[in-house]
């Protein structure tokens, strides 16, 4: 069916994106410079011994591509007996690496750390979202007036404020009266229990308002334009004529029409968040997976990066083909063709 | 923040001394928070670097040092030497336990030592040299035997050798040993063992209930990292942490008004230096070989600017190698290092540096410009700053140098492959001088040493020996302040500055104990023990 | 009416464009207007360091001495060099991409969209960050990383136009009288892309300028060259914070927010011209041309609906 046709052509080319970013993923931090066995323990007096059984360990002992000495002994089956042969099938059982820095295994490091950026994505796109809509609607219901003006105002203004800055300006602001850094405060209370979240609450608060503050102009900008036109529209004037209430035609009408823009530049902004909360963590210690990239980047922790790296781009792919998804419920077009 | 190549009591103390005294009321759990750049880089006592502080806490040594050079009995209540100087014995304490419960007597202080010498642990064994033998005789003596009588035994040798359960670390693999991070590679006889870690973020210590000294004041201490220096002072400024060492100098001015923080600075073994790769296969232009050039780059560089803008005046300019922290060790004859951009100049001329096409960069005999990769690492914006100085300077005198910024990782691969010209950086190390000597060694050249100047001369290895060796400390002193004036002239480093280490709390939570950074905990901390009952 | 009529008739072009012009004065003109020269050198004492507003220094002073106000002057022709330059470079790759894969289609045209889709995909500041990490520091390498990863948009409006432009009778009749490809991309097809490509250009700096100045934020910019990123850098690392030194460390960002909305301002508006198909359906979005990704239904030109998009 046409429908399952389109998604299927979505899906398809999401897995091939996916392969395209792994062996982009594996080139990228093979041309670092340095040796990486000099890195690993940053005291350089490690005995040649030490330093080559550290190299067996992480595969550096390998070449890099292909390893053509086996091939050229007649061992087919050992041409993949190289690092990006070792990178891949590590991959496909979910391996991906020991930490240089921290010694201890990336999954569990990026387990670790990719949920406290998701809840504050979370926490951040779930205020812009509805603060826009709600902005948004109010603003083009209103017009042409004061309000739809201050509305723009605004919204043009935090649209173009640098992330980083505004999280500068929230954190002076507030200091004192809220926690700037960190997502609990260590050792207060219990994993799990009610008073650890609602710590990581009050931690939240600072970094997803500065990250909501960027996407909610967004969002309300296209919410309000969207709104704006379909209130333009003539059957709009018909359906009041016919006694329809504000309320009913905004929601069987003037939503409706705007979810499609919205679902997408939801989409869009996804990659744009993601840079976001780099900075947000940067400037609040929030202990994600922004923050820890940037310290990997520091130290050459390449094994982190690569996979947080990863981690991130399927992240990307995965809630685009969601979106892809949803469109294909609400668009009609796509439906029809 | 400041990173420390080698960290020391430093770090160490400075916790400790504060945990000493505790006004908090004292039915609830008292819990010092400590801010911190940078908790630790791996847990694993046998490579890592850093984390000092804690390292002190978790572990316990034969011998403990105290402030100054000064040392206390740790895990050996007293210890005596042969006639000839070769065989120590130690009177090993009875009573002590691990954290876990098991037993920690000679047999296992034995068994450290030689594990450490035995798996070459790198940051560790570098201290081990010229012992032949470690041997527990019963469970309350033990005996090393050396090949040659050394000065530094008692102040020097044994207070990094921490003595672990041999039942955690026995049956792992040598190869494996460096890579081991579960978290009972703390478990140790000290104070504290650490009951949660998140890296990057906090570490959570609590006082061990059968510390054969008592159990410390202090019940919790937590360590909070943070992403920048500001960050500590405000963290500090709003008390959500109690007490942070390493205080950046330009957070002072924000906090030494504030009734409720005390500041405590003091000079330490901290130095700032600009290391000069001359190594002869190395890839630094020829012209950094010539000792006229790096005297003439020594006496560009304006010491009262740097110690202005990136110390605020918490430093003093620097000159020997050896830190003034180090007390007698110190060569005051070696004079102040001049600024004197007009003499500087002139020695270029005279050695014949001249700029012949008027771009005023000079030349060298080839033709081609003095030109070199000046460095430094991230770590801090001071840092940065500092660099800067030194290229206006260089630019007064001839020189072209881009001041460029990289990773410490980045720096630390570059100085093991020799692939620098110039790089600045602070350290700091410990009171004796045996290791900081060491560095300029031939012997420190190879696999990865820590020489990172080339400098290698037959002159200074043979008083190094004599240094190694020299029983009687005036000796000693003598020998070592002639290393400082060879070096003062070939200058494999350029010393900037000596900076003070200061450290601040909130002292309406705590009262501190005025010490000398350089101090450890455990001494430390019972002596702000006595004095807290008063309160 | 022209496009500069049509331009000038719009309020918000006019502030963009005046806004826009405050700075490009300042930046070209720095030596003159900037009191002091913030590249010298400055012998210092201590109780100059993070020094408050004072006659001689309009904005204070920042962490080694240097007078804050002369910094943000001479940090606008920084920030403006590389939002230019990076734009330039996406503006040449996307121009290039978007023509090819337009006119000729074909398997290299879908290649070249998947490869615009990837990019796309990829988020970008992380994707920077790794780079600068490799590539190292450094002003040549900033504008390049910013401008390889920033031409996709442009690519896409390209391609799109490009596509709609191929089949007309002008394109037809030059091809069969045996105008080769090229010429026909150069001479025909391009001068009606132009517009597009200028207005999503002129969108593209203010967002090439915003990720100069988060790159320089953290670290990774050139440290020898004074821009608003890096000055906020030195800002927070130094003790601006706890210092309360706000006259270091606000100027320099809201200097990158007004640049940043004045170029918005006029992109958009210029968008709004040239691009007839998003005229009704409006976005400021900087980088979001929701309209060529789903298309739009037929939208009625009332005179009304030109009236709202201000």
């Amino acid at each position: 069916m046409i429908q399952f046709d389109y998604l299927f052509r979505k899906i398809v080319f999401a897995l091939l994106t996916l392969a395209v970013i792994i062996v982009f993923n594996f080139f990228l931090f093979r041309i670092l410079p340095g040796d990486p066995i000099k890195l690993l323990f940053r005291n350089p007096r490690m005995t040649k011994q030490a330093q080559e059984t550290i190299r067996v360990q992480f595969g550096l002992d390998k070449p890099v591509w292909i390893n053509t000495e086996r091939l050229q002994s007649g061992d087919i089956g050992g041409i993949f007996d190289s690092q990006f042969g070792a990178y891949i099938s590590n991959l496909f059982q979910g391996n991906l690496g020991i930490s240089f820095a921290q010694r201890s295994s990336v999954n569990e490091i990026l387990a670790e750390r990719i949920w406290r950026t998701a809840l504050l994505l979370f926490a951040g796109e779930v205020v812009a979202i509805v603060g826009g809509i709600i902005v948004g609607v109010v603003a083009a219901w209103r017009h042409g007036t004061w309000v739809d003006a201050s509305a723009l105002i605004i919204g043009l203004t935090t649209w173009a404020l640098p992330t980083f800055f505004l999280g500068i300006i929230l954190l002076v602001i507030a200091r004192g009266v809220l926690p700037t850094s960190g997502m609990v405060e260590p050792g207060a209370a219990k994993e799990g229990t009610i008073e650890y979240w609602l710590d990581v609450g009050r931690h939240l608060i600072l970094p997803a308002t500065t990250l909501a503050v960027g996407s909610a102009s967004a969002y309300m900008l296209i919410m309000r334009s969207s709104v704006v036109e379909v209130l333009a529209e003539d059957y709009i004037l018909t359906a009041k004529a016919k006694g329809l209430s504000n309320i009913q035609i905004l929601k069987n009408h003037a939503l409706k029409n705007a979810m499609l823009p919205m679902v997408t530049i939801i989409a869009l902004n996804l990659g744009y968040v993601v840079g976001g909360a780099i900075q947000v963590e940067t400037v609040f210690s929030w202990p994600g997976i922004g923050r820890l990239i940037f310290d990997s980047v520091a130290k050459q922790d390449y094994p982190v990066l690569q996979g947080a790296f990863l981690l991130l781009a399927v992240s990307v792919i995965l809630a685009n083909l969601v979106t892809d998804v949803l469109y294909s419920i609400l668009d009609p077009r796509i439906k029809a063709s | 923040m400041s990173i420390f190549k080698r960290p020391f009591q430093l770090c160490i103390v400075l916790i400790i001394a504060l945990v000493g005294s505790v006004t908090v009321a004292q039915d609830s759990p008292s819990k010092l928070t400590v801010g911190t750049t940078y908790i630790i880089d791996v847990l694993n006592p046998t490579t890592s670097l850093y984390g000092y502080a804690q390292k002190g806490l978790f572990y316990e040594t034969l011998i403990e040092a105290a402030d100054g050079a000064n040392v206390i009995p740790g895990l050996a209540e007293s210890w005596s030497s042969s006639e000839d100087g070769l065989v120590w014995t130690f009177k090993i304490r009875e009573g002590v336990t691990f954290s876990d419960g098991t037993p920690c007597t000679a047999v296992e202080a034995a068994w450290s030592l030689n594990w450490y010498i035995e798996t070459s642990a790198p940051a560790i064994v570098s201290y081990l040299t010229n012992i032949t033998a470690v041997e527990a005789l019963d469970p309350t003596t033990l005996q090393i035997t050396l090949s040659q009588p050394v000065p530094n035994m008692v102040t020097a040798k044994l207070l990094y050798a921490y003595i672990l359960p041999p039942h955690i670390w026995q049956d792992i693999p040598p190869d494996e040993i460096g890579m081991y991070e579960d978290p009972s590679v703390t478990i140790g006889s000290g104070p504290y063992v650490m009951t949660d870690y998140q890296p990057g973020e906090y570490m959570i210590l609590d006082a061990n209930p059968n510390y054969w000294r008592g159990p410390a004041p202090v019940d919790q201490i937590v360590y909070r990292e943070y992403g920048n220096e500001d960050a500590l002072i405000q963290a500090l400024q709003v008390g959500e942490v109690d007490y942070i060492y390493g205080v950046p100098f330009t957070g002072i001015p924000a906090i030494e008004n504030d009734p409720n923080i005390q500041i405590d600075s003091a000079l330490a073994n901290k130095w700032s230096e600009l290391s000069v790769n001359w190594t002869p296969d190395g890839t630094s232009p020829a012209s950094l070989h010539d000792p006229i050039v790096r005297k003439a780059i020594d006496y560009s560089i304006d010491r009262q600017q740097i110690i202005n803008i990136a110390y605020l005046g918490y430093a003093l300019p620097g000159n020997a190698f050896i830190t003034m922290g180090m007390g007698a060790f110190y060569n005051t004859d070696i004079g102040e290092i001049p600024y004197d951009i007009a003499q500087a100049n002139q020695m270029l001329d005279e050695a014949g540096y001249v700029d012949s096409d008027g771009d005023g960069i000079r030349e060298y005999s080839d033709g081609t410009p003095l030109e070199y990769r000046l460095m430094t690492d991230d770590s801090a914006a001071a840092n940065f700053r500092i660099i800067q100085i030194i290229s206006d300077g260089l630019a007064d005198i001839g020189i072209s140098a881009f001041p460029e910024v990289e990773s410490t990782d980045s720096l630390i691969a570059r100085q093991v492959d020799f692939d620098y010209d110039l790089i600045h950086w602070e350290w700091d190390t410990d009171a004796d001088p045996h290791f900081l000597t060491s560095v300029f060694t031939c012997a420190e050249m190879q696999d990865g040493g820590w020489n990172d100047s080339g400098f290698c001369s037959p002159e200074y290895d043979a008083l190094f020996e004599a240094q190694a060796t020299a029983l009687n400390p005036d000796e000693r002193k003598d020998i070592i302040w002639q290393m400082q004036t060879i070096i003062a002239e070939e200058r494999p480093w350029l010393i900037l500055a000596y900076t003070d280490s200061i450290s601040a709390y909130r002292k309406d939570r705590f009262i501190f104990d005025p010490l000398n950074a350089i101090s450890t905990m455990k001494w430390a901390l019972y002596t702000g023990f006595s004095q807290v009952s008063g309160s | 009416m022209t496009v500069a009529q049509e331009f000038f008739r719009k309020p918000q072009a006019i502030l963009g464009s005046a806004m826009l012009a405050l700075v490009l004065i300042i930046a070209v003109f720095a030596p003159l207007l900037a009191p002091y020269d913030p590249y010298e050198r400055l012998r210092v004492q201590p109780d100059d360091l993070f020094a408050p507003p004072d006659a001689e220094h309009f904005l204070g002073r920042d962490d080694a001495g240097k007078d804050v106000w002369s910094q943000l002057i001479y940090g606008a022709r920084v920030s403006l060099l590389v939002g230019f330059a990076a734009s330039l470079v996406s503006m040449g790759i996307g121009t290039a991409v978007g023509l090819i894969s337009g006119y000729y289609g074909g398997t290299v045209g879908n290649l070249l969209m998947r490869l615009v889709d990837f990019l796309m995909v990829v988020p970008d500041l992380p994707l920077m960050l790794v780079v600068i990490a490799v590539w190292g520091r450094g002003l040549l390498n900033i504008i390049l990383v910013i401008g390889l990863l920033g031409w996709t948009y442009t690519a896409r409006i390209v391609r799109s136009q490009t596509l709609s432009i191929k089949e007309r009778q002008f394109i037809l009749r030059s091809k069969s009288i045996g105008a080769s490809n090229a010429r026909i991309i150069l001479r025909h097809v391009l001068p009606q892309v132009m517009p597009l490509i200028v207005a999503q250009t002129v969108l593209d700096i203010s967002a090439s300028i915003l990720a100069e100045s988060s790159l320089s934020f953290l670290g990774l910019g050139d440290p020898n060259l004074i821009s608003w990123g890096s000055m906020l850098n030195f800002a927070l690392d130094r003790g601006a914070v706890s210092r309360q030194a706000w006259w270091f460390l606000l100027p320099p960002g809201f200097a990158i927010l007004w640049v940043t909305l004045a170029l918005i301002l006029v992109g958009n508006s210029l968008e709004q011209i040239v691009n007839p198909r998003i005229k009704s359906h409006h976005l400021f979005d900087a980088r979001r041309m929701v309209s060529l990704i789903i298309p739009l239904p037929p939208a009625p030109q009332s005179l009304k609906e030109s009236q709202d998009n201000s």
